[in-house]
C-alpha cells in the first residue's frame, strides 16, 4: 500500500510536472503566436495602405488620363478646325488665282480677237480691192473679148449671109432663067412671075429673121421658100429639082447660122 | 511516522492531481488560443495576398501605359497644330 500510494504520489507529480512545463511551453508558444501575428497584422495594414495608395494612385491616373484624353480631343477638334480653316483658305486662295488668271486670259482673248479681227478687216479689204481690181481687168479683158467677138461674129454672120444671100440669088437665076423654065400652059407666067417674087420677098425675109436672130420667123419665111420651090418645079413638071434642094439648103444653113448665133450668145451672155 | 509520510503522500497527489488538472486546462486553453490564432494569422495572410493581387488588377501599369501614350499623342499633336 505504501509503496503504491509512492508511486501514484510520483506519478500524479510526474504528471503534474509535466503540465506545468507543457504550460510554460504553450505559453511561449502563445507569445511567438501573437508575435507573428501582430506582423501579420501589421503586414496587412501595410498591404492594406500600400492598396488604398495604389487606389488613390489609380484614381489621379484615371484624372490625369482623361484629362489627357479631354485634352487631345480639344487639340484633335482645334487641328480639324485649323486644318479645314486652311483648305478653305487655300481653296479661296486658289479660286482668286483662277478668277485673276481667267480674267487675264480672257482680256488677251479679247485683244487677240480684237487684233485677229483686224487682220481680218485688213485682210478683207486687201481682198475686197483685189477682188475690184480683178473685176476690172476682167471687166475689161470681158469687153474687149466681147467687142473682139462681137466683130469677128459680125464679120463671119455678114460674110455667111452674103453667101447665102448670092448663093441663093444664083440659084434663083439658075432656077429661074429662060433655059430651066418649061412652062405648060400659058396662065402659068402669072404665076411664075408671082412666085419670082415670093422667092425674092421670102429670101429676102429670111435673110433679115436670120440677121435679127429670129428663128420662129425665119423658120416660116423658110417653109414658105420651099413651097414656092415646090410649086416652080411642079409647074416646070419637074424641071426644077435643084430649086427645091437650094430652098432647101436655104433652110438649113439658115438654120445653122441661128444655132451658131445662139451657142456664141449662150457662151458669151 | 508511515502515517505522516501517508498523509503527505496524500497532499502531495491531491497537490499534483489538482495543479496538473489546472494546467492541463490551461493548457487547453492555451492550444485553443494558438490554433485559433494560427488560423487568424493564416487568414491575414491569405488578405495580404488578396491585397497584393488586387494591386495588380487595378491596372496601374496599363493607366501607366496608356498615360504615356496620350502624352506621346498630345505632343505630336501640339507639334502638329503649330505646323499648320
Amino acid at each position: 500500500m505504501d509503496t503504491l500510494l509512492k508511486l501514484l504520489a510520483v506519478l500524479t507529480l510526474i504528471w503534474g510536472g509535466w503540465m506545468y512545463f507543457k504550460n510554460a511551453d504553450c505559453d511561449t508558444e502563445l507569445k511567438k503566436i501573437h508575435n507573428e501575428l501582430k506582423v501579420a497584422e501589421q503586414e496587412f495594414s501595410d498591404a492594406q495602405a500600400a492598396y488604398d495608395a495604389e487606389v488613390k494612385k489609380r484614381e489621379a491616373l484615371d484624372g490625369e488620363v482623361n484629362a489627357l484624353k479631354e485634352n487631345n480631343q480639344e487639340l484633335k477638334k482645334e487641328i480639324a478646325l485649323k486644318t479645314r480653316e486652311k483648305r478653305e483658305r487655300a481653296i479661296q486662295e486658289r479660286r482668286e488665282r483662277l478668277e485673276a488668271e481667267r480674267k487675264a486670259r480672257a482680256e488677251e482673248l479679247e485683244k487677240e480677237r480684237e487684233h485677229r479681227i483686224a487682220l481680218l478687216d485688213r485682210e478683207e479689204q486687201l481682198e475686197k480691192e483685189e477682188k475690184e481690181r480683178d473685176e476690172a481687168s476682167r471687166k475689161e479683158e470681158e469687153d474687149q473679148m466681147a467687142a473682139e467677138r462681137s466683130e469677128r461674129e459680125k464679120e463671119w454672120k455678114d460674110k455667111r449671109l452674103q453667101k447665102m444671100i448670092e448663093r441663093s440669088e444664083r440659084a434663083m437665076e439658075r432656077h429661074l432663067s429662060s433655059s430651066a423654065y418649061v412652062p405648060g400652059d400659058v396662065n402659068d407666067y402669072g404665076q411664075i412671075e408671082k412666085l419670082k417674087q415670093n422667092w425674092t420677098t421670102f429670101v429676102q425675109a429670111g435673110i433679115d429673121a436670120a440677121k435679127k436672130g429670129d428663128s420662129k420667123r425665119f423658120e416660116t419665111f423658110g417653109r414658105k421658100l420651099l413651097n414656092v420651090a415646090r410649086s416652080l418645079n411642079r409647074i416646070s413638071k419637074g424641071q426644077n429639082a435643084d430649086c427645091i434642094k437650094d430652098a432647101t439648103d436655104f433652110l438649113s444653113e439658115g438654120r445653122e447660122i441661128l444655132k451658131a448665133k445662139k451657142q456664141l450668145s449662150k457662151d458669151n451672155p | 511516522m508511515d502515517k505522516f509520510i501517508n498523509i503527505g503522500l496524500i497532499v502531495v497527489i491531491i497537490a499534483s492531481i489538482f495543479g496538473g488538472r489546472y494546467y492541463y486546462s490551461q493548457n487547453l486553453n492555451l492550444e485553443s488560443s494558438i490554433e485559433n490564432t494560427q488560423k487568424k494569422i493564416e487568414r491575414l495572410r491569405k488578405e495580404i495576398t488578396a491585397t497584393k493581387s488586387k494591386v495588380n488588377t487595378l491596372g496601374i501599369r496599363q493607366l501607366n501605359n496608356e498615360k504615356s501614350r496620350l502624352e506621346k499623342q498630345q505632343e505630336q499633336l501640339k507639334k502638329q497644330l503649330e505646323s499648320i
